[in-house]
């Protein structure tokens, strides 16, 4: 048998004259067909290969794995570090979204779910994938495809398909929209913590008609929106088209999405979510479960609508502006309740008294610095209440205290006090040159927002405090700074210029790691944590023979 | 659901003991670009972040393919936690440096540390924990009773819902209606699934000493003697052998290093060793002189693992 292989089979005999014949002119094929490496650029590694018997076979079979790809039909068949599979799948759903590289750019990826045994009668299985190259015109929920050369990811024990970069997906039938996806329905405690499609039997507790706006100016797309409820608590629906069923109808939910809106999670229901009415006699009344939609100030998030709360008045401030030749009041309001403290804004002429208690009715929470606030449109929404559901608070003494970790499972709110342990001195405490426009911290000199301005000093402190529990980012202002440190910026701006930055960093970071330290002010809860804000800042001294009394108490330990 | 961006939260330094810590054998490392690595202990702790204190019990300067770096131990009442000061981070130099001259000078000090879990394994599956140093700093001795008695707190915490775990049916949503902390959840049920069952009064003795000595009391006469695989090799400390000295001591110690080496398959942890001198009657200063000797000068041992030996 001759063929194109033979005088590089040749040439690696006379350097290895005992290695086999066959073995060689495999070793050939093997790099020209699957390697698409031409004999004679092979032909070194060849001789090198078959000169290094030892290792050879342990070489081989991993170089074969990384080759050869592992064609399967069941998910279950997959170990948890296979690559480069061949198999094909029913794509059940894909859910696009943004993600943040480390080097900062955003890339749009997208997860959800597929089902093997696409052809076969057989119960299949569904697993999660992420696809990380945007194949999204070749993954439509309800297609057959063949994946090539995808991986097995293990995370948590939990085994999910990653579609790579050099995956190829090949579409062996197109979806068809009547494709579902099913799944056990969730409760809505449950549905707000997910994003994408979801399952769900809820109450329909409010809807109205409602339109959308294009951006381009192209016209309005009429929907509707509402509130739907279960004894988890309530969700905000937005519908893609007609929603024909009244208030208090109990209704089952299959495919639709959950979509977040800011903080909130809000359920979408488009032209493929199947909806039907439901029938079970336990599930609670329309009138019991919109009793419990009164809100505390520690339930309030950025993006919520339809929120009934009390609260009470601590302070008034009304602006009056003119916008379209009329003129126009605005009331800030700082309001209070138990669970802590925050502002309230009322577009329309409104008059209040400090220590008043008030019932707002069908109020939308805006943030404003991370602060979600409560926004009434008209003062029709606020009553005055003759009587407080929790008694007179004294707006001097109330403070919140809540600890890190109850904090983090919490929203953003002003008026709390929380501790920990000073784990992380950040190198740029010190002072800082802010923009006398926007306040934002100058890099070297330059605003981001408004070029080369002449900074204005200021003093700022950024810690991360731990309480074993959970961790919070403390950025300090002047004041509160000044107050904590003992020094006013003065001082430390002359001592900064006389010994260099370095010096007062390291010498904060000697006198506080470590240390526990107590913070008054306002925090902002988001996906990256916490933040707080501090209004003041002392350090907690700690007596080691009460913790340890105490921990005896709450454990029971008996020495 | 695939949860886009909790991974990028700051993981919180958890309070643990060394004896938790360096029981440790079931590392997870995250496989996404964001995902933390973690050592989950037998109580169920996802270590990622740990603050820890004890005395510094031994430094040395370390030059790494990197650069120059440190390696310590650090003891706390119950035990050793190894420790790097990395090339990566020269911004620890300085206070490492004053670290280990002190140290060097005879000093012993506490010190309160933050650092990374660490771990290594072994060709023959076995891991190791360790402590990479993201700061510390010199303490008192009332700072290390606070900090005695929080980790006592924390280690509390994670024996009583291992032990509530125990009577509930090992998933999810059993633990959660069971009143199993959300953050000990996913730790407690991959516990539960590697080491099986544990016996957790080890534990319990470390917060019992430590919340003595938070008191000032004398720690109970409980013995805190480690189950390890080493156990079968250390004969326990007998005390009424009288503390030998000088050369005779040397050579007993050096006699029972490599009979304790030469019995054992594995390598043997410095602990181990030490305890086996003292069973001789060689106090842990002289012990240690000797290891050093037997692997700096004779070279009849080595340290294929920090913090473990095995004949050379």
């Amino acid at each position: 048998m001759t063929d194109e292989y033979d005088t590089y089979i040749e040439q690696v005999l006379t350097e290895v004259p005992d290695a086999d014949r066959d073995a060689i002119r495999v070793e050939f094929e093997k790099y020209h067909t699957q390697f698409r490496i031409e004999p004679e650029d092979a032909v070194r590694s060849i001789m090198k290969r078959f000169q290094k018997n030892d290792s050879e076979s342990s070489i081989q079979s991993r170089m074969d794995s990384m080759v050869t790809s592992k064609k399967v039909e069941r998910f279950s068949e997959l170990g948890s570090d296979d690559r480069n599979i061949t198999i094909e799948v029913t794509v059940v759903t894909y859910t696009p979204r943004m993600q943040k590289m480390k080097s900062g750019e955003e890339r749009q990826i997208a997860f959800g779910w597929i089902e093997d045994l696409p052809f076969s009668n057989e119960n299949s299985t569904r697993w999660d994938y992420k696809d990380w190259s945007n194949h999204s015109s070749n993954l439509s929920p309800g297609s057959i495809v063949r994946l090539e050369g995808v991986s097995v990811n293990e995370w948590n024990g939990k085994r999910s398909l990653n579609i790579n970069q050099s995956s190829r997906v090949v579409v062996l039938q197109e979806g068809s929209a009547a494709n579902i996806p099913t799944s056990d329905p969730v409760d809505l405690a449950t549905a707000s913590s997910m994003e994408g499609p979801v399952s769900l039997v809820a109450r329909v507790v409010a809807s109205r008609p409602d339109q959308i706006v294009k951006k381009d100016g192209s016209g309005t797309i009429d929907i509707v929106r509402g509130r739907l409820a279960d004894s988890s608590g309530q969700m905000s629906f937005l519908c893609w088209g007609e929603f024909n069923h009244e208030v208090g109808s109990l209704l089952r939910f299959e495919g639709a999405n959950i979509r977040r809106f800011r903080d909130t999670p809000e359920v979408n229901f488009s032209d493929r979510t199947k909806i039907e009415v439901f029938r079970d006699a336990s599930f609670p009344d329309a009138d019991e479960l919109s009793s419990q939609n009164r809100a505390k100030i520690e339930d309030i998030r950025d993006g919520m609508r339809g929120v009934d709360i009390t609260v009470q008045v601590e302070s008034i401030e009304t602006r009056t502006f003119v916008r379209d030749g009329e003129e126009r009041s605005l009331t800030s309001v700082r309001v209070l309740d138990p669970s802590g403290r925050c502002k309230m804004t009322v577009w329309s002429p409104i008059e209040l008294e400090p220590g008043q208690v008030v019932s707002v009715q069908e109020a939308r929470i805006r943030a404003f610095q991370g602060t979600p606030d409560i926004t009434v449109d008209d003062a029709k929404q606020v009553t005055i209440l003759d009587e407080s559901p929790w008694g007179d608070i004294d707006p001097e003494s109330h403070v919140v205290e809540i600890s890190l970790g109850e904090l983090r499972n919490s929203g953003s709110r002003d008026g709390i006090q929380t501790e920990g342990d000073v784990l992380v001195i950040r190198e740029d405490c010190g002072i800082v040159l802010r923009c006398p426009e926007c306040r934002r911290v100058l890099r070297d000199g330059v605003c981001t927002e408004h070029d080369v301005v002449e900074g204005v000093e200021d003093l700022r402190l950024r810690f991360v405090i731990d309480d074993g529990l959970s961790s919070a980012n403390v950025v300090i202002g002047r004041a509160a700074s000044e107050k904590f440190l003992e020094q006013d910026m003065a001082t430390i701006q002359s001592r900064i210029n006389d010994e260099g930055s370095s010096n007062f960093v390291k010498e904060i970071k000697d006198k506080l790691f470590g240390i526990r330290i107590q913070i008054n002010g306002r925090a902002i809860v988001d996906d990256r944590g916490i933040m707080l804000l501090p209004d003041s800042v002392l350090e907690k001294p700690n007596d080691p023979v009460n913790l340890a009394s105490k921990v005896r108490e709450t454990w029971g330990v008996v020495l | 659901m695939i949860s886009g961006s909790s991974n990028r939260q700051r993981q919180p330094a958890l309070r643990m003991f060394a004896i938790e810590f360096s029981q440790s054998s079931l590392p997870i490392v995250g496989q996404g670009e964001f995902d933390p690595s973690f050592v989950v202990s037998r109580l169920g702790a996802m270590t990622s972040r740990m603050l820890v204190a004890g005395v510094i019990d031994n430094m040395e300067r370390r030059d790494t393919e990197s650069g120059p770096g440190y390696r310590g131990r650090l003891r706390d009442s119950t035990g050793l936690h190894m420790f790097d000061v990395t090339p990566f981070s020269p911004e620890l130099h300085a206070d490492a440096e004053e670290i280990l001259a002190r140290f060097e000078r005879g000093d012993r000090f506490l010190v309160l540390m933050l650092g990374r879990a660490r771990h290594y394994e072994t060709e023959d599956g076995g891991v190791f924990t360790s402590i990479r140093a993201e700061g510390f700093r010199e303490i008192d001795v009332n700072r290390y009773h606070v900090w005695l008695a929080r980790t006592a707190d924390a280690t509390m915490r994670r024996i009583d819902s291992h032990r509530k775990s125990r009577e509930l049916d090992n998933n999810e949503a059993s633990y959660k209606s069971g009143g199993i902390p959300s953050d000990l959840i996913t730790g407690i049920l991959k516990s539960r699934e590697h080491y099986g069952d544990i016996d957790d009064s080890v534990y319990e003795v470390a917060v019992m000493r430590a919340i003595s000595m938070s008191e000032g009391l004398a720690p109970p006469e409980e013995n805190l003697d480690v189950p390890s695989v080493s156990d079968d090799v250390a004969p326990a400390p007998s005390k009424s052998i009288e503390n030998l000295e000088g050369d005779e001591a040397r050579e007993k110690a050096k006699e029972a290093i490599m009979q304790c080496l030469n019995a054992s398959e594995s390598p043997v942890d410095y602990d181990t060793l030490i305890r086996v001198c003292s069973g001789v009657g060689v106090v842990r200063l002289t012990a240690e002189e000797v290891i050093d000797d037997l692997r700096d000068v004779q070279a009849l041992i080595q340290e294929p693992e920090f913090g473990f030996f095995e004949i050379l």
